[in-house]
């Protein structure tokens, strides 16, 4: 049996079904989670920006235009709630980059690290990542997220960030080489 | 400026690695990396981040995030007509404000005639004394004369 696509349900929504609206928030309230997490690096403000991002699917769901796929249109709205509190938080400036770091996270060791030095330096090297990915440009570090770790189409990321395929792609390509430069700098090569 | 090989490969990485790149543009990018083992180990560097970024551990909200969503919702719709806290504090002031205008336009008649009343109206709270004028008064009666703001 098919599944009911995103925006079947968000249309049943606008109709008035609650259940529809539930459903959404279970896609999606994950696959949110990790995309806000990304930039604010805390989780209880993670939740709470997840929160108005749902809270406006419920009292502006008439925004949503059948035109745009519903993934495009909510990823622009959580999207746009991480970026702010992350603006906000820097004019504060009471963070420091070791802030951003998931250095107090929880990584799970691949297998495949054979001995303790192999999984000590993948370890290293996923906190190194993400401090790098911290440190881009938000332009960059936004699309970098939505096309590496949340593994949208480069049609979908051009639509939420409103830039053309090809900006999108070439910013990709630079991001990826700042992060990969960053690295080197840090001695993993 | 004209690019030199090394930046036009750089442009390629991201294709390389995802294989969107033709065939022709393909074999020169691994010729180029053939010949320049950094430029290979950067570019190994790259498809490696992009597998540990989408292999990264998925966080998932707490177990009360379903319960505190609900109750966001619900106090939203104490709200009026689903404007935010600023704007149904700022709403609500404006209704304040008007209403009371309106009161005051219908109880009340601005009068600068000197009135002579008794004491039972402004105990009676009919009246609203601006100005005390004059006090006649003997045995049996005392009146006063105000200038006073009359309640309809």
């Amino acid at each position: 049996m098919n599944e009911i696509t995103d925006e079947e349900l968000i249309k049943n929504f606008q109709n008035g079904d609650i259940n529809s609206y539930n459903q959404l928030v279970y896609r999606y309230k994950d696959k949110l989670f990790n995309y806000i997490i990304q930039f604010v690096k805390d989780a209880a403000q993670a939740e709470d920006l997840l929160q108005d991002t749902f809270l406006k699917l419920y009292t502006h769901k008439n925004s949503y235009k059948e035109i745009a796929k519903f993934s495009t249109w909510i990823y622009t709205i959580a999207g746009n709630y991480a970026r702010t509190e992350l603006r906000k938080y820097k004019r504060r400036k009471t963070f420091s980059h070791s802030d951003l770091g998931f250095d107090n996270k929880e990584f799970i060791i691949k297998d495949k690290a054979e001995t303790p030095s192999e999984a000590f330096l993948a370890i290293n090297l996923k906190s190194e990542l993400n401090n790098c990915l911290s440190k881009l440009p938000l332009n960059f570090r936004t699309i970098i997220i939505l096309r590496d770790i949340q593994e949208l189409s480069y049609e979908e990321i051009s639509t939420i960030v409103e830039l053309p395929l090809g900006t999108v792609k070439s910013r990709i390509n630079r991001a990826r080489l700042k992060v990969q430069e960053c690295l080197n700098n840090k001695g993993f090569k | 400026m004209k690019k030199n090989t090394k930046d036009i490969m750089e442009t390629m990485i991201s294709d390389y690695i995802e294989d969107n790149l033709s065939k022709q543009d393909k074999e020169n990018f691994e010729k180029y990396m053939k010949n320049n083992i950094d430029f290979t180990s950067f570019v190994y560097g790259i498809k490696n981040n992009k597998s540990i970024m989408s292999s990264q551990p998925y966080q998932i909200p707490s177990k009360d995030f379903l319960i505190n969503l609900n109750s966001k919702i619900i106090n939203n719709k104490k709200y009026w007509f689903g404007l935010n806290y600023g704007y149904s504090l700022s709403f609500s002031f404006i209704i304040v404000f008007i209403s009371l205008l309106f009161i005051n336009q219908y109880y009340y008649i601005e009068s600068d005639d000197i009135i002579n009343t008794s004491i039972g109206l402004i105990e009676n709270d009919k009246l609203s004394i601006n100005d005390s004028i004059n006090i006649i008064e003997d045995n049996n009666y005392k009146i006063l004369q105000v200038k006073a703001t009359e309640k309809k």
